[in-house]
């Protein structure tokens, strides 16, 4: 059973390393799809968006990573 | 097949099988070294044939599933897979956290199982270098199939893989130690801005985004993201800070 949760833990991390940042980056995704699912605003500008919000969130976390450490 | 999609394919499967290849090598290396060569070379035996199990399984799969539900599902695994290791190899770069030194864990792992093996079958030196192969080795199917499937490049992303890793075990044969020195960070860097460029492009596509400049905007993608980490990185870098595992 260890051995099983320890695989799945692993798993898991091959995605998720810090639960902050993946939980942005999925409410990102969720937000995107609603955009997308809505039809709201012109595809163009979703996909510059969608592309600026994911860097905004990667700078984020690397300097929050950088300050509390 | 065009020569843009193999390359696509193919060039981070290649890097990032290399980094991971080189991260299993150390284990079994470690193994062979401490506890015999017998039970390190049958871990590893019985780890890649998991590994083929899971493909052979997984891959044919692939093909029923429709292109813009595996476009978004397999850029959504890549988006958070890529911007995972690109997070981490900013914070690397910059000094946050220690460099993953091969000599170190090398010298950890071997610590680690010093003590000599029991008679007869050793069953740790074999869990260990079963659980590392199929663990790394998992990271490599997974870029593979996603890559090569996003990308309809499955064969070249293999290629790319399958010469990752004649690459590793060649040297790992020839020097007989760790590869200290495979610029590991730097390729995690590369990887992790591929594949966070390749995920962003094809959650894009999936949710029908249209991409300024078509498919060159995957150019875009990865000098943004690119730019983002080193610019983000230098920023917060300081002094370095001991290497650890």
């Amino acid at each position: 059973m260890n051995a099983i949760r320890g695989m799945f833990q692993e798993l898991i991390g091959l995605f998720v390393d810090d639960v902050w940042y993946a939980a942005t980056i999925a409410i990102w995704l969720i937000i995107s799809a609603v955009l997308s699912a809505f039809s709201f605003g012109d595809p163009h500008y979703r996909a510059i968006i969608f592309s600026v919000g994911l860097l905004v969130i990667l700078a984020t976390s690397v300097a929050r990573s950088a300050s509390s450490r | 097949m065009t020569y843009a999609q193999v390359l696509v394919a193919a060039l981070p499967a290649f890097l990032a099988s290399t980094v991971e290849f080189v991260e299993a090598l150390t284990i079994v290396l470690a193994v062979g070294v401490t506890r015999g060569w017998r039970q390190s070379l049958l871990g590893t035996l019985a780890g890649v044939i998991t590994l083929a199990a899971l493909v052979a399984i997984f891959g044919p799969l692939l093909k029923y599933v429709p292109l813009a539900v595996l476009q978004l599902v397999i850029g959504a695994l890549l988006l958070f897979f890529g911007m995972r290791w690109l997070r981490k190899a900013a914070l690397r770069y910059a000094n946050v956290i220690a460099l993953h030194d091969e000599e170190k864990a090398f010298a950890k792992e071997t610590a680690r199982l010093q003590g000599g093996a029991p008679q007869g079958f050793d069953f740790v030196a074999f869990a260990t270098t079963y659980q590392a192969v199929v663990l790394e080795g998992l990271e490599v199917v997974f870029i593979v199939l996603a890559v090569g499937s996003a990308a309809k490049a499955l064969v070249p992303a293999t290629i790319g893989a399958a010469i990752a890793g004649v690459f590793v075990i060649g040297a790992g044969i020839l020097v007989h130690k760790p590869l200290s020195r495979i610029p590991e960070n730097a390729l995690k860097f590369v990887v992790g801005v591929m594949l966070s460029a390749f995920g962003a492009f094809w959650v894009g596509e999936g949710f029908k985004f249209e991409w300024p400049g078509s498919d060159l905007s995957l150019i875009l993608l990865i000098i943004g993201f690119g730019l983002v980490a080193l610019v983000t990185g230098t920023l917060v870098r300081r002094a370095p800070v001991v290497a650890t595992k």
